[in-house]
């Protein structure tokens, strides 16, 4: 899922600063997972520019509320009536719900309110870690189903490096190193072999080198 | 208005398995609140979510949440996550620089009427001296 986490409330108050009416959307999928953007962060948020906005003698009326989704058109179409009673929208979704509401509603201001930060999971309540990198060509099949792209500190296809130490990346003490946890998984698979093979350099034309990315299946289309 | 004249409002928040019972010996040994205190009731302080707190910050001057002492927690976890709410909302006030000190957490076990007593007039107190909540909505 993508993760998020909110910005920090003075960029956010200055963004809004001269609005005397906003409407907040959260997402219900990815963000309120991560517990970034869902319904209750929605009403927090609300709540403290409220009390921001009060202290400077400037009050603000927020409107809220919290889509399924919104990344996709007729989830964001829900929203309409809100959107065009205010001054300008904060969206707490990730960026691309940021953008789903511009391209749907072009004559409204839309803030975002989080940091989109990575593609990740939650490895227990309250943590999240980075998982894919969405490179747009996974090697996940020859490293054992641990990505070596967003997992080791270097990318190295072909690791580890010199700085893996007790199994421990040297960019950061806390990080496990990809390697050492790809050479553990293919052991226990009893694949150690698959070491052997050298992955070449990498085409990094289906990542963000090959620009804006895009996938079209005739075979979907309506 | 004076300082001497501003009634702080304060919402309390207190798990039924520890502030309760301090609240009823404490009113049982003579204890009176002021009239801007409301208070509410909870089955564990692990109920009171993040919002609750704002919520009540946002029309209110101050919040005081009662748990059972760390250990003691009939949930097991209650107290200590509302301990770390209380913690996330103190980083939120201080972005948006609401004193941090308008919202408090004690710890009691079920028959601290004494400490009960002295804590939330102290916080009464304290929040007289602090002044209203700037960031308080006009009634």
């Amino acid at each position: 899922m993508i993760v998020g986490e909110r910005k920090p409330m003075q960029e956010i108050l200055d963004m809004i600063a001269d609005h005397k009416k906003i409407f907040i959307a959260g997402c219900g999928t990815c963000v309120a997972v991560c517990m970034a953007g869902g319904d209750k962060e929605v009403s927090i948020l609300s709540s403290a520019i409220k009390m921001a906005r009060n202290k400077e003698n400037k009050p603000i009326e927020i409107l809220e509320q919290t889509p399924l989704r919104q990344c996709e058109w007729e989830f964001v179409d829900e929203l309409k009536d809100k959107i065009e009673a205010c001054e300008a929208v904060l969206s707490m979704a990730c960026g691309i719900g940021v953008q789903t509401l511009v391209e749907r509603f072009p004559k409204v201001i839309v803030y975002p309110a989080v940091n989109t930060t990575f593609l990740g999971l939650p490895e227990e309540q309250g943590v999240w870690s980075e998982r894919c990198g969405a490179c747009g060509n996974c090697v996940l099949d020859k490293t054992g189903g641990i990505c070596p792209i967003v997992r080791c500190s270097k990318s190295l296809l072909n690791g580890p490096c010199g700085g893996s130490q007790d199994g421990k990346c040297e960019v950061d003490p806390e990080v496990d190193c990809a390697w050492q946890l790809i050479y553990d998984r293919l052991k226990t698979l009893g694949k150690l072999d698959d070491l052997t093979e050298i992955l070449p350099p990498k085409d990094w034309s289906t990542g963000r080198d090959g620009g804006p990315r895009k996938i079209v299946r005739e075979d979907m289309k309506l | 208005m004076t300082k001497r004249d501003f009634k702080p409002k304060i919402t309390v928040f207190y798990c039924e398995h520890s502030g309760l019972l301090s609240a009823d010996m404490a009113i049982k040994s003579g204890f009176v609140y002021p009239e801007s205190v409301r208070m509410i009731k909870v089955p564990c302080s692990g109920k009171i979510e993040s919002i609750h707190i704002m919520r009540a910050l946002e029309e209110g001057d101050g919040v005081v949440i009662y748990a059972c002492h760390k250990e003691a927690c009939q949930f097991l976890r209650g107290n200590l996550r509302a301990e770390a709410r209380l913690a996330y909302i103190k980083n939120i006030l201080k972005e948006i620089s609401i004193e941090e000190e308008r919202v408090q957490m004690y710890y009691l076990s079920p028959s601290n009427g004494v400490k009960f007593t002295r804590t939330l007039s102290t916080f009464y107190e304290d929040l007289k001296s602090l002044g209203p909540n700037a960031g308080r909505a006009e009634e």
